[in-house]
């Protein structure tokens, strides 16, 4: 997921951390650029996330 | 820009460490490169290679991808992907000298071979078992002296005295049997390679019902499908100047079987890298002065290997393609919570 934001040429900072090991909680946190929102950010991270996991499950069928 | 590119592709095995283990390919690391994620460019470089398959192993080679996904899957694989293992043993009689709650423990990491999709998981513990979320099986043993007894051998002189998987009798539930055959549910080791559950001696029995749930690796490690999951990066190994005759054979020592060839050219003897594939990334080649400078080891960093051993439960490429599942409704689910909060 961090991962995927770092890939948007607009997101200046992503981060995330655990606040505590026992806690299943994750923080995570993006900065953009002002003509981009954090929001929109991360929707598109996700879409391309489930493409690249869309095209890993038809290649490996064949 | 040779080195950038070496930088940005390569992990670089050095005599006292390594180096640019981290990815670096994200937009504004470097100049002149661009990192940003597109479906074409990613359609282009990524690749799956399967390498080999057989019942319950699978290796394939997952070619362009970044190691946060690769490790994802292979965590799912390992804790994510469910399957069937017994959860709850009633205890009728146990006169063995295996204690109850040891018993119990050992049949629960006994490999149940069922379908876990054709399952529901069992919502709450405390309710009766369902046909929908519960395999029950029943162990009835009962160890006697064989009268045409002859010397000093156990197998002789006792009936019954190895409980194994091969005493597990299936007792299907509900509409259960005529849903599934004979053979669909049952221990995935019964026959000649059965598990050794218990011991017992004339006069000693056990009388017990285990009951069979839908469950997860993250819960309990029995429910685990996988025996392994791993991946490695592809080895690399770059000969920087031709290396011929008795050093030839020196670096070919270094090196697991297999990797180096020694050529015969002109009656000199050079070596060649021939299937780094087989490399186990020993360091040893870095210890000779004569040789240290002569190669470089490398691995490609979006080369995974994935090794993937099952069970025996399901087959490993169905495992992965579960894993694969989980994955996308993960990613489907964060897409609805963030349409619901925005």
């Amino acid at each position: 997921m961090n991962r995927q934001l770092r890939k948007d040429p607009q997101v200046l900072f992503t981060g995330y951390k655990n606040p505590h090991p026992l806690e299943h909680k994750i923080v995570l946190r993006v900065q953009t650029t002002p003509d981009y929102s954090p929001q929109e950010a991360l929707t598109n991270a996700i879409t391309d996330l489930i493409s690249e996991v869309s095209l890993l499950e038809e290649r490996f069928r064949v | 820009m040779e080195r950038i590119k070496e930088i940005r592709t390569r992990v670089e095995l050095k005599e006292h460490g390594l180096e640019n283990v981290h990815s670096t390919d994200f937009p504004g690391t470097y100049d002149g490169y661009d990192d940003s994620w597109n479906q074409e460019k990613f359609e282009k470089n990524f690749r799956v290679e399967i390498k080999r398959l057989t019942n319950d192993e699978l290796e394939f080679d997952m070619i362009g991808i970044d190691a946060a996904i690769a490790n994802a899957f292979r965590r799912i694989l390992l804790s994510e992907v469910p399957t069937m293992a017994i959860e709850k043993v009633h205890i009728y009689n146990n006169t063995s000298i295996i204690q109850d709650e040891v018993l119990a423990h050992r049949l629960g990491l006994i490999p149940i071979k069922a379908d876990p999709r054709l399952f529901q998981y069992k919502q709450n513990t405390e309710a009766e078992p369902t046909e929908e979320d519960t395999i029950q099986f029943e162990l009835k043993v009962k160890c006697t002296h064989n009268p045409k007894h002859s010397g000093t051998d156990p197998d002789d002189l006792y009936r019954d005295h190895k409980v194994t998987t091969k005493h597990m009798k299936w007792i299907p539930i509900g509409n259960q049997a005529n849903i599934f055959k004979e053979g669909d549910i049952r221990p995935v080791h019964d026959g000649d390679n059965s598990i050794l559950i218990a011991k017992l001696r004339p006069g000693q029995e056990l009388d017990l019902k285990l009951f069979c749930v839908k469950g997860i690796g993250q819960d309990h490690a029995k429910f685990s499908p996988v025996a392994t999951a791993s991946y490695r990066l592809l080895p690399e190994i770059t000969l920087l100047k031709p290396i011929t005759g008795q050093l030839a054979e020196k670096l070919q020592k270094c090196f697991a079987p297999g990797v180096i060839e020694i050529d015969n050219i002109d009656g000199e003897k050079k070596a060649r890298v021939a299937n780094p594939r087989k490399d186990t990334c020993s360091r040893e080649v870095l210890r000779h002065d004569d040789l240290k400078d002569l190669v470089k080891l490398t691995r490609v960093r979006d080369h995974f290997i994935f090794t993937v051993e099952s069970t025996g439960i399901l087959p490993p490429e169905v495992l992965v393609s579960q894993a694969i599942q989980i994955l996308m409704t993960k990613c489907r689910e964060i897409t609805r919570e963030l349409d619901e909060t925005e």
